[in-house]
Formats: structure tokens, sequence, C-alpha cells
């Protein structure tokens, strides 16, 4: 008797483990070396290293293809406008039909960067591929079609992280549409 | 009797213990491809690898098999290439898992390495233009993870040119 529910308490203790253990293989988990760190913290590591915004979003120094840190993801200079010619810091990218496309000022300043825009804003913006006045991005070489799969969680970090930045006053060029 | 009953306690302690350790295994290997796959398709596309169509589109059958075996002369910066001081043309290699054109052959160890220090196993270094000073803060559970995800990946034939030095001034 004693035998048989020590047997019976195994067994159905194991089901119990494995049945857990492979639901939480199927839920999207947040690495252990995260749990313990604070939004901005985690932000940080994807702006400056997972996602590497910054190889876009900040200018070059002078003749060079080294990202100018006092510039720090203010996007392309307005100085700029109307380059068709060099890297995408400089030019932007070409999209369809002489379109162009402009990597954008993403410190906190409120008239040229995200200052005025809200949490909720940004990760919409992620999520939906929209921006705060409705309308939708343009397929470009910001990977939207990727962000938008991104958790709200690390979109949350990213924008918590944003908001740490200096903010700098740079009118990025307006993007330039498609011909048809 | 008690003999018995102790040997039956200790092959089912036995027994959780395996089964609680393959478990363990099993699930650190599905939530490192977990993450990889998390990471590739959420949050780093490595999308200077895959070549677009002219809408800016990406090529899904070209999936990360890098620039064309004949790369255009101008065009969308995947397909003819970047430009930097250095460069005239320098190309996106293939990272998928074909063994001749891509990093079949590489091991963990290797791709670790390359993203940390831009070394590779056939004794490139890799451009800076490739971020990898950024990826050497990556932990190296998302190195893991990345690379596991690689490992599933299409591998493709795809033979990347080799980049063009910039003509010195």
């Amino acid at each position: 008797m004693n035998h048989k529910l020590i047997g019976l308490t195994t067994v159905s203790s194991l089901a119990l483990i494995m049945i857990s253990q492979f639901y939480l293989l199927a839920q999207e988990k947040v690495p252990r070396e995260w749990e313990q760190k604070s939004y901005v913290e985690r932000g940080n590591y994807l702006v400056n290293h997972l996602a590497e915004c910054v190889g876009c979003h900040t200018p070059l120094q002078p003749g060079s293809d080294t990202a100018d840190r006092s510039l720090f993801l203010s996007g392309v200079p307005e100085k700029f406008a109307g380059m068709n010619q060099g890297p995408p810091q400089v030019a932007g990218y070409p999209g369809p039909n002489g379109a162009r496309f402009y990597p954008k000022n993403l410190t906190p300043d409120d008239e040229t960067g995200l200052g005025k825009w809200s949490e909720s804003d940004f990760v919409k913006g992620f999520k939906e591929g929209v921006r705060p006045d409705g309308s939708k991005y343009e397929p470009s070489a910001m990977p939207w079609e990727l962000f938008r799969n991104m958790s709200v969680e690390d979109s949350r970090a990213i924008y918590r992280y944003l908001r740490t930045i200096k903010p700098i006053r740079n009118k990025v060029p307006a993007n330039i549409p498609p011909r048809n | 009797m008690i003999l018995k009953a102790n040997c039956r306690r200790l092959f089912a302690a036995i027994g959780f213990t395996l089964c609680s350790a393959v478990i363990a295994a099993a699930q650190t290997d599905g939530e490192l491809l977990q993450r990889g796959r998390y990471i590739a398709t959420a949050i780093q596309g490595c999308a200077c690898h895959t070549r677009e169509r002219s809408d800016s589109t990406k090529e899904k059958e070209w999936y990360l098999a890098g620039a064309p075996e004949q790369p255009p002369t101008v065009g969308l910066f995947p397909n003819a290439g970047w430009t930097n001081p250095r460069w005239k043309k320098l190309y996106a290699r293939n990272i998928t898992p074909d063994p001749e054109t891509g990093i079949g052959k590489w091991t963990e160890a290797d791709f670790i390495r390359a993203l940390k220090t831009g070394l590779t196993p056939d004794g490139r270094i890799l451009d800076p233009f490739m971020p990898w000073g950024a990826f050497q803060g990556l932990t190296d559970t998302d190195l893991k993870a990345l690379w596991a995800y690689l490992r599933t990946i299409e591998p493709i034939k795809n033979k990347v040119p080799d980049s063009i030095r910039a003509e010195r001034k």
C-alpha cells in the first residue's frame, strides 16, 4: 500500500512537472539576466547592442563612417537636406520611384525629436506601424514588419531608455514620397 | 522487505533525477532557440544580409543569403553593396547554414568569436561596418540564441563575391 502510494505520487508528480515544463517551453520568456533589471537598462541593451539603432540614427563624424557620439541618435542632420549621394546617415535610404527615407531624430527634443511622444504613441508605432497622427509608416529600411513582433515590454524598455538620452535639436529632412 | 522498498525508492529517485535533467536540458535548448527566433524576427533581423525587391521589401527566398552572386552596380544596399571610406563595394555575406557558401562549417564558438572580436574562422577580420563593435556587448545567452536560430534556417547556395576595396587616394 505504502509502496503503491509512493509510486503513484512519484509518477503523478513527474507527469505534473513534465506538463508544466512543456507549458513553460511554449511561453516567450524574458531571459533570466533581464528579469532583475530595470526597463532603462534593458532599453540601453536593445538600443545600443541588440537592435543596434545607433548605426542608422546617429550622424557620422565628418569624412569617416564612425558615429559622432555627440549627436547620438539625432537622425540625419538638417543641413544635408536635398543630398542624394552618400551614406544613409547623410542622404537617407533610397526607396522605390525616387522615394527617400531619412533616419529620424530619436532624442527627447520637444520640437524635432520624440519629446512629445507618449509611451503608448511609441509602443503603438512599433505594434501597429502608425504614427501618433494615425498615418502609416511606408515600407523602408526601418524594419517595421519585424518590430511589430516585438514584445510590448521590449518596446516600452526602448522608449524609457530613449527618455534618458540628451535631447538634440535637429529637424531631420522630410521623407520624399515615391513618384507615381 | 525494507531493503526492497528502499531499492524502489532509490530507483524512483534516480529515475526522477534523470527525467528532470533531460527535461531541463531540452528546456534550455528550446528556450535558446525560442529566444533566437524572437531576436531574429522581432529585434535584430540582420536585414543587411537579405536582398530586397525594388519596393524595399525583403526577398524571403533569399533569407540571409547575402548579396547576389552577380551584384548589380547600382541599387538597394543589400543587393548592390555599401560604399564607405575603406570599401568601394562591401557585400553582406551569406549567413545561412550552407557548408560551401554560407557559415555551415562554423561552430558556435566560431560565431561567438566573430561577433565579439571580428575574427572569422577563415582568418578574415570583419569590417566594422558590420556592427560587431555593438554586438560585443551582447550577452552570451543572446549570442547562443542567435546561433541556435541561424542553424535552423534554410541553407541557401549563394556565393557572394569578395568585397572590393576603395582605391587609395
